[in-house]
C-alpha cells in the first residue's frame, strides 16, 4: 500500500474511491481486480495491516493507565468517548479528536468515527447478517420510505461472494427473515449459551437462538495474509493474525497486489465536480491534508465510500448550476432518511447452574437472536411495525465484578482471584423507519479546519422505535425467565441513548425507482450523473435490522462489477 | 500455502512488533519504598493514608497485597491523570471530612495514623448490612449538585473511599505479577474450549 511515487503525477484514472472503510476496501478491490488504474482517497493518515497497530499486543499492565481514558483525552474526544468503550487505551487512536474535527447537534447525534486507512473496518463489530425478502419489501408493504430498487435474488450472490471472501462463521438455519449464507463452522456456544438455546426453543415455542454470525476465519479454507481468529478478542486494537476481516488485512492487499491501486493518504476529498457538456462527473477535488494544496484528479468513475455521512455531505458540497442543492440531488432527498439502529436495550441476569465450568479462550461473539415480531399474520405486533434482534453472550465474571462493591480485606482478595459467577446477557438491534425529516445539513457559518462546511445533525427516534423498545425490554426479560434464570433485570437506557450510537448510521442519499423520490438507481448509480456511485451506508432505502456492513460489502461488490463492466463497453467502442 | 506455513510466516511479522518498545507501567517502574516516591496529587495526609487503605483493603496473605505491588503510587497517579477537576476536588474534601472523623473518634491527626485506628474508622463505612450498603450507593449515583448539606459529609467521605478501593482493585488486578503469578494468563489461546471443569484452569483467566 505505497503512494507509488511515478503515480504521484497522474492526476487522470479510470476510477476514484473515497475512502478505505468495509465499502472502499471492496470497491478498490474489485475495481482493480478488473483492470481499473484505480485511485484510492483516504482523508486521515496510513494504517498498515499489523504495523500500524500499536495496541496489539499490549497487556493491561503495558497500558499507563491500565486501559482507562486520561481526563485530557477525555477532553478532547467527547464526544467518541459517548460509547463508554472505544475511546479507552487500547484503541482511541481509531477514533478522531472531536476539537479538530468537530460537528453540530440540532438534536444529539453521536457520530463515531476514525480518520485513517482501513477506517471503521479495523473497530467493526464483525456481525454479519443478510437482509431478507421481507426487508427489501417492507417499505412497499407499509408505505415508509420509498420501495427498494432492488430484492434479495439481486443481491443473493454477491452476499455469497463477500462471505466466501471475507470469512463468516455461523450456522444456517433456513430461516426465512435471516437467509442462509457461505458459512464456516460456528464457534462453539459456551454451556450457560447452550441452555438458553434448548430452553427458550422448548418454553417459547420454537423461538430460534442461534450462533453469532461473524466476520472471522473458522475452519480451513486459506484466505491470503490472513489466519484462523486466534480467540483473543482483542479485536478492536487490529488483529495480528487477521483472524476477522478489515480493509487494511484482506482488501486493500488485495487492490494492491494487482498493480492497479494507487493509495492517498492524507487526501480529504470534498468536491465531485460535475461537467456540464458530458453530464457526467470529471473527478474530485480534494486538500492535501499535510501541505494544504488543493489538486484536481480526474476519473471515467467516481465511487463515494466515505461512510454514509461523509459520502452524502460531500454529495451535498459538490454544487453546480446544474445541481445548485448537491450534486444528484433533484429529488430533494440527498441528506435526508437518516437511520440508525437502537440499541441500549433488553436484560441481563445471574446463573446459579454451572459453577464447576469454565472455558478456555476469549470469544469474540456469542449469540442471536433473529427476528420473530411482524415476520407474518400470526407474528404480528399490534404496537409497532417491522423488527428487532438481539446480540448477547454469557460469560463467568472477573475480579471486575467487585469494583462498586464495599467488600474488603482478606476475604474479597481470595474471592476475587476465582472465577465469579456466570452472567448473560441479550441487548437488542432495532429497525428504524426511514423518516424524511431525519436530515443533516451543512453549516458554513462554522468551518473546520479546512474552510470546508461543518455536518449538522438534526434525527430522532419517534413513536415506532420507542414502542419496539418497550417489546425488546419485555421479550428480553421473558426469555431470561424462561431459562430459569436468577435476578432477571430489564433495561432501556433511552435517556442515556440517542442515534448514531449503534455506530450504524445510514441513509442520506437512498436508492429507489423514482428519480424524483431518491438519490441512486439500482447500481447505486447517482440517477443523473450515472459515473457516480454510492455504496456505503449512504445509500439504504431501510435499515433493517441487522447489522449493515455485510450487506455495504455486497452492494458495493454488486456496483464495482456493474461499472467495471460498463467500463469495458464504453472504452470498445 | 497450508495453515502451518501460514503461521510461520506471520511469526515473522509479528517478531518485529514484539520487539518494539512497549510502555512500561508504573508499577514495573518503582521498586523502591513506598517512602521513596514523592505523589503528583495526593496530599501528605492523602498518601500517609491510602498507604494503609490499600494494605486494608487487599491485604498481603500467601499472595501479594496492594503494597508489595505499589498500588498507593498508582492510585495517586491514576486520581492525577483520570480524575476530571471537579472529581479531583471531591476526592480532597471527602479525605478532610475523613481527616475530621478521625482527629474526632481518634485524636490524632490522620498524617500520623496506624493501620489498626485506620481501619476501625474504614469499618464503620464499610461493615454494612445490604440495606445499609444499599442506601450507599443510591447516595453515590446522585451527582453533587443533588446531595444536600447533612448528606455532603458522607457523600464525600464514600467518593474518596471507594475511589481509592475500585482503583486498588484495578491497580492490583491489572499488574503484571498477578496476572501472570496469580492468575491464569493465556494471552494468545489459539483455539476455544467452550465448556471444560474449572479445575483444569484454577484461577480466574487474567483477561
Amino acid at each position: 500500500m505505497k503512494a507509488e511515487q511515478e503515480n504521484e503525477k497522474l492526476t487522470s484514472y479510470d476510477a476514484i474511491v473515497i475512502g478505505t472503510g468495509i465499502s472502499g476496501g471492496w470497491a478498490a478491490k474489485e475495481l482493480c481486480e478488473n483492470g481499473l488504474k484505480t485511485l484510492v482517497l483516504e482523508r486521515g493518515r496510513m494504517v498498515k495491516h499489523i504495523i500500524d497497530y500499536p495496541t496489539m499486543y499490549k497487556e493491561d499492565w503495558d497500558f499507563k493507565h491500565r486501559n482507562k481514558i486520561t481526563a485530557d483525552q477525555e477532553e478532547r474526544q467527547k464526544k467518541q468517548s459517548r460509547t463508554g468503550y472505544t475511546t479507552e487505551e487500547e484503541s482511541k487512536h481509531w477514533f478522531v479528536d472531536d476539537i479538530d474535527h468537530p460537528y453540530n447537534e440540532t438534536k444529539r447525534f453521536d457520530w463515531m468515527r476514525g480518520y485513517h486507512v482501513g477506517g471503521r473496518s479495523i473497530t467493526w463489530g464483525r456481525h454479519s447478517y443478510r437482509l431478507s425478502e421481507m426487508d427489501f419489501e417492507a417499505n412497499k408493504k407499509d408505505g415508509y420510505g420509498v420501495d427498494w430498487p432492488i430484492r434479495y435474488k439481486d443481491i443473493a450472490p454477491w452476499y455469497d461472494r463477500v462471505e466466501e471472501y471475507i470469512g463468516v462463521c455461523g450456522k444456517n438455519l433456513g430461516l426465512a427473515q435471516l437467509p442462509d449464507g457461505k458459512l464456516t463452522e460456528p464457534m462453539q456456544l459456551n454451556c450457560v449459551e447452550a441452555d438458553l438455546v434448548d430452553r427458550v426453543a422448548e418454553k417459547m415455542d420454537g423461538r430460534v437462538i442461534t450462533h453469532a454470525r461473524i466476520a472471522h476465519i473458522t475452519g480451513d479454507k486459506i484466505h491470503e495474509g490472513r489466519v484462523k481468529c486466534q480467540f483473543r478478542d482483542r479485536c478492536i486494537r487490529g488483529c495480528p493474525f487477521g483472524g476477522y476481516f478489515s480493509s487494511n488485512a484482506s482488501t486493500l492487499p488485495a487492490a494492491e497486489r494487482t498493480g492497479n491501486m494507487t493509495i492517498r493518504p492524507n487526501s480529504i476529498a470534498y468536491e465531485i465536480v460535475y461537467d456540464e457538456q458530458s453530464k457526467k462527473a470529471s473527478g474530485v477535488r480534494i486538500i492535501d491534508a499535510e501541505t494544504k494544496e488543493t489538486i484536481f484528479f480526474e476519473a471515467k468513475i467516481i465511487f463515494c465510500c466515505a461512510s454514509a455521512i461523509a459520502s452524502t455531505a460531500i454529495l451535498m458540497q459538490s454544487k453546480s448550476d446544474r445541481f445548485p442543492n448537491g450534486l444528484g440531488n433533484d429529488s430533494g432527498e440527498l441528506g435526508h432518511n437518516i437511520m440508525d439502529h437502537q440499541l441500549s436495550v433488553g436484560a441481563y441476569a445471574t446463573v446459579n447452574e454451572h459453577q464447576d465450568k469454565y472455558y478456555k479462550g476469549r470469544k469474540p461473539a456469542g449469540i442471536y437472536i433473529p427476528r420473530f415480531r411482524n415476520l407474518d399474520e400470526d407474528s404480528k405486533h399490534p404496537d409497532f411495525l417491522r423488527g428487532y434482534g438481539y446480540q448477547g453472550s454469557a460469560s463467568r465474571v472477573n475480579w471486575r465484578r467487585a469494583i462498586s462493591e464495599l467488600s474488603y480485606g482478606e476475604d474479597l482478595k481470595e474471592e476475587l482471584i476465582k472465577p465469579g459467577p456466570w452472567v448473560i446477557g441479550i441487548s437488542g438491534f432495532g429497525e428504524c423507519l426511514p423518516y424524511h425529516e431525519n436530515k443533516i445539513s451543512l453549516n458554513y457559518d462554522k468551518p473546520d479546519q479546512w474552510g470546508l462546511p461543518t455536518v449538522d445533525f438534526d434525527v430522532e427516534f419517534k413513536e415506532n422505535e420507542k414502542l419496539m423498545r418497550n417489546d425488546i425490554k419485555a421479550q428480553a426479560v421473558a426469555m431470561l425467565e424462561a431459562a430459569g434464570y436468577d435476578n432477571v433485570v430489564g433495561y432501556d437506557h433511552l435517556d442515556k441513548f440517542a442515534p448514531g450510537l449503534a455506530i450504524h448510521e445510514m441513509g442520506g442519499a437512498r436508492m429507489g425507482r423514482d428519480p424524483k423520490t431518491s438519490v441512486l438507481n439500482k447500481y447505486n448509480q447517482v440517477h443523473a450523473v450515472t459515473n457516480v456511485y454510492v455504496t456505503d451506508g449512504a445509500c439504504m432505502t431501510s435499515s433493517a435490522c441487522q447489522n449493515p456492513s455485510l450487506t455495504y460489502m455486497a452492494i458495493t461488490a454488486r456496483a464495482a462489477n456493474y461499472a467495471a463492466k460498463e467500463f469495458k463497453k464504453n472504452n470498445k467502442s | 500455502m497450508n495453515r502451518r506455513e501460514a503461521l510461520k510466516g506471520l511469526g515473522l511479522s509479528m517478531g518485529y512488533v514484539i520487539a518494539a518498545p512497549t510502555a512500561i507501567g508504573v508499577l514495573q517502574s518503582c521498586s523502591g519504598k513506598e517512602e521513596s516516591w514523592t505523589s503528583v496529587f495526593f496530599t501528605e495526609d492523602e498518601k500517609h493514608v491510602v498507604k494503609h487503605l490499600v494494605d486494608i483493603i487487599l491485604p498481603a496473605t500467601d499472595t501479594p497485597g496492594g503494597l508489595d505491588l505499589n498500588v498507593p503510587q498508582f492510585v495517586d497517579m491514576m486520581c492525577n491523570d483520570t480524575l476530571k477537576e471537579s472529581d479531583k476536588e471531591l476526592f480532597h474534601q471527602g479525605s478532610r471530612f475523613f481527616a475530621n472523623e478521625y482527629q474526632q473518634r481518634v485524636k490524632k491527626d490522620l498524617g500520623k495514623s496506624n493501620k489498626e485506628d485506620v481501619k476501625q474508622l474504614f469499618s464503620l463505612y464499610f461493615d454494612l448490612d445490604q440495606a445499609e450498603q444499599d442506601q450507599v450507593k443510591l447516595l453515590q449515583s446522585r451527582s453533587v449538585e443533588n446531595v444536600s448539606g447533612e448528606d455532603m459529609k458522607n457523600f464525600t467521605i464514600y467518593k474518596f473511599l471507594l475511589m481509592v478501593r475500585s482503583l486498588t482493585l484495578l491497580g492490583y488486578f491489572t499488574s503484571e505479577k498477578i496476572g501472570k503469578e496469580v492468575l491464569s494468563f493465556d494471552p494468545i489461546p489459539g483455539a476455544y474450549k467452550a465448556c471444560i471443569p474449572v479445575s483444569e484452569v484454577g484461577n480466574a483467566w487474567t483477561i
